[in-house]
């Protein structure tokens, strides 16, 4: 399905102005270290998960070349009982991913280890690309894109999904996702670099002003001192203003993605983070097997498009729609 | 730190203008719903509270939401409906980030409340931190301090209520910290301090002076050191800002101990019109309030007699007891 209201330019500049004036008043995290749109309660604008991966698309006649996997996750507190999902008309969410800062892996082994690499000029981190999410009344997601051809292929899903997170709690829960895929070279090709730095971002209006989160890491929640992170919604003042290493996905194309270079929905982040707090919290029903420290997501992930698991118990319901933008690549 | 949060009803216009512009925006309905609660607990009247649950409903029909279950439990923890209220927080705690196995502090805290209505002290406090201590957070504390005010613990209720004062402050959440303040002041009026419950009153109003719960505690606290035309002031002060039926059923007690007959009789008459159209529409949280204004006057006795115990059917604690019990010396 082709959808035309894919908006470049001009009118993806304003979403980004309107954002920036109002990252004073925003707060963020992720799974559960939100206050203020708990407080709201806008748990819906809350991001939980952002996972960074690659695919090969399977099957005869497909090509070999890997395509760039941008899986966002929202909303922890879905219902069992809700078989589909309808994103608010007044959420934003971004994608934002800079391909011009240089990462080191070598400077800092530490860094590398628990976060991918070291940011040379952590003050220079900016978007270089943008995917804005809305949606309108119905719930239909809408797409803009800026800092990419017109053309360059995008499939985009949203809706209700099993929540990917391999945390105990989180087993047997759904979340709302948002997946958009396209061709690495596409991405990687734009900078001199092999390194991608990428982050996420929600906003809804309030009373008082705008309001949203900030997702990137695995485990920035998991480290207690980061929980600074949320305050501040441009990564570069992570640096700035806290002196911590910025709260984004560090992902080198050259090496195959997986926790903690990029992070892929196999990759059981808090055993390989072993935060001893999050692993504390890892079994909610000590013997249970599914929910007590899972070292896998409970349903199989999808070989295809959108690769999430679909949501639990959801076989009556909508599990979401797939809009796919710019040329068709045959692939 | 005083308190700059927008009124209940600037939201409830704000929420109401925002589903004009997209009547399928569900979170909207959760945030109206939360809005007409307060309005309701502002003024008693029933049609608040009417709204307040259409407008969860429709949020829920139109996505099922955790918020809009939270705000059902609370809506019917204020409508003394206990059970309805442990029935949607139940299914909150189900639909909250770590599932039931590790509560969420806001939904326990519903959750405390109703048990509590329901005067079940011991399950109530399976609910609760072991200690002050171990209280992580405003809800938990402030949920602790409750039980701990209904086991007759008041001295670590005042406690609680302190730590639950503590991480209000530390949130600049002013008005919370006012609250908790108050609710320290409860206990120990309820303890028969009054001199002491004083001091928190202070502290609260330093917070929240104009907090409606600021200065119902003030006024409880005047009435308990024998000041009823003091407390008849303040109540009366309140009464010109909202016509409440519960507090012109204070005023009425206030004005009969202080002598003011003439406007006791005129209290009287406002707070039995206003709980009665409560009763009419259909409610059950005024039930207890008129049995106790008829207990207080000493009149329609049988009635208030039949209002104590069917309010007994709905709410339990000690509160609800202690009226039925009232009304059963005044038949003597």
């Amino acid at each position: 399905m082709k959808n035309k209201r894919r908006q470049r330019g001009l009118l993806a500049g304003v979403a980004l102005a309107c954002l920036a004036a109002t990252a004073g008043a925003a707060r963020a995290a992720d799974h559960d270290d939100t206050p203020a749109l708990k407080a709201m309660p806008r748990h819906d604008a809350r991001i939980t998960d952002l996972h960074v991966f690659t695919r090969v698309h399977q099957g005869p006649g497909r090509s070999s070349r890997p395509y760039m996997v941008l899986a966002l996750c929202t909303n922890p507190t879905i219902p069992d009982s809700a078989a589909t999902y309808a994103f608010p008309s007044d959420l934003t969410l971004e994608i934002r991913i800079d391909r011009h800062s240089d990462v080191d892996f070598a400077v800092d082994p530490e860094a590398t280890l628990r976060y991918g690499g070291s940011i040379l000029d952590p003050d220079g981190i900016a978007a270089d690309i943008t995917f804005t999410i809305t949606f309108d009344t119905a719930g239909m997601p809408q797409l803009l894109v800026d800092g990419l051809d017109a053309d360059v292929p995008i499939s985009l899903f949203a809706g209700l999904r099993d929540d990917p997170f391999i945390r105990g709690p989180r087993q047997g829960r759904n979340s709302a996702s948002v997946v958009i895929e396209l061709p690495l070279q596409v991405v990687a090709a734009g900078g001199p670099h092999a390194s991608l730095l990428v982050w996420a971002m929600s906003s809804v209006p309030g009373p008082a002003g705008p309001i949203g989160d900030i997702g990137a890491r695995a485990i920035r929640s998991q480290l207690a001192a980061n929980l600074l992170l949320n305050d501040y919604t441009e990564p570069r003042d992570h640096y700035r203003v806290l002196g911590l290493a910025p709260d984004v996905v560090i992902f080198d194309t050259a090496r195959p993605a997986a926790f903690p270079n990029g992070r892929d929905l196999t990759d059981d982040v808090v055993d390989l983070v072993g935060d001893p707090g999050v692993l504390a919290t890892d079994c909610p029903v000590p013997g249970d097997p599914v929910r007590c420290n899972p070292s896998a997501n409970n349903l199989p992930f999808l070989a295809g498009f959108p690769y999430l698991a679909p949501p639990q118990g959801a076989a009556t319901g909508n599990p979401g729609v797939v809009l796919r933008f710019g040329a068709d690549d045959g692939d | 730190m005083a308190s700059a949060e927008p009124s209940a009803a600037e939201r409830v216009d704000y929420y109401s203008k925002r589903i004009a512009q997209s009547p399928r925006l569900y979170p909207m309905y959760t945030q109206l719903g939360l809005a007409c609660l307060d309005r309701a607990r502002e003024s008693h009247d029933p049609a608040w509270l009417a709204k307040a649950r259409e407008a969860e409903s429709t949020a829920l029909s139109l996505q099922d939401n955790f918020e809009s279950m939270l705000a059902m439990a609370a809506i019917q923890n204020y409508a003394h409906r206990f059970e309805e209220a442990i029935r949607w927080g139940e299914r909150a705690a189900a639909a909250s980030v770590n599932g039931s196995a590790e509560r969420d502090p806001v939904v326990a805290a519903l959750l405390v409340e109703a048990r509590l209505g329901l005067g079940q002290v011991a399950e109530a406090g399976r609910l609760v931190p072991g200690s002050v201590a171990a209280a992580a957070d405003f809800h938990s504390a402030s949920a602790f301090g409750s039980w701990l005010a209904a086991s007759g613990r008041f001295e670590e209720a005042v406690t609680a209520y302190a730590r639950a004062a503590a991480f209000a402050r530390e949130g600049s959440a002013a008005t919370l910290a006012a609250w908790a303040e108050a609710a320290a002041a409860a206990a120990l009026l309820a303890a028969d301090r009054p001199a002491e419950a004083r001091g928190h009153v202070e502290a609260a109003a330093r917070l929240d002076p104009g907090a409606t719960v600021v200065r119902l505690r003030r006024a409880e606290v005047e009435q308990a050191e024998g000041r009823f035309a003091e407390a008849l002031d303040i109540l009366e002060a309140l009464l010109r800002q909202d016509p409440d039926p519960a507090i012109e059923a204070r005023a009425y007690a206030a004005a009969r101990r202080a002598g003011a007959l003439e406007s006791a009789e005129r209290h009287f008459g406002a707070a039995e019109c206003g709980l009665e159209r409560a009763i009419d529409a259909g409610e059950v949280y005024t039930l207890g309030p008129l049995a106790q204004l008829y207990a207080d006057a000493g009149r329609q006795l049988p009635r208030a007699l039949a209002l104590a115990r069917e309010n007994l059917n709905w709410k339990r604690d000690r509160e609800a007891r202690a009226i039925l019990a009232a009304v059963q010396e005044r038949l003597r």
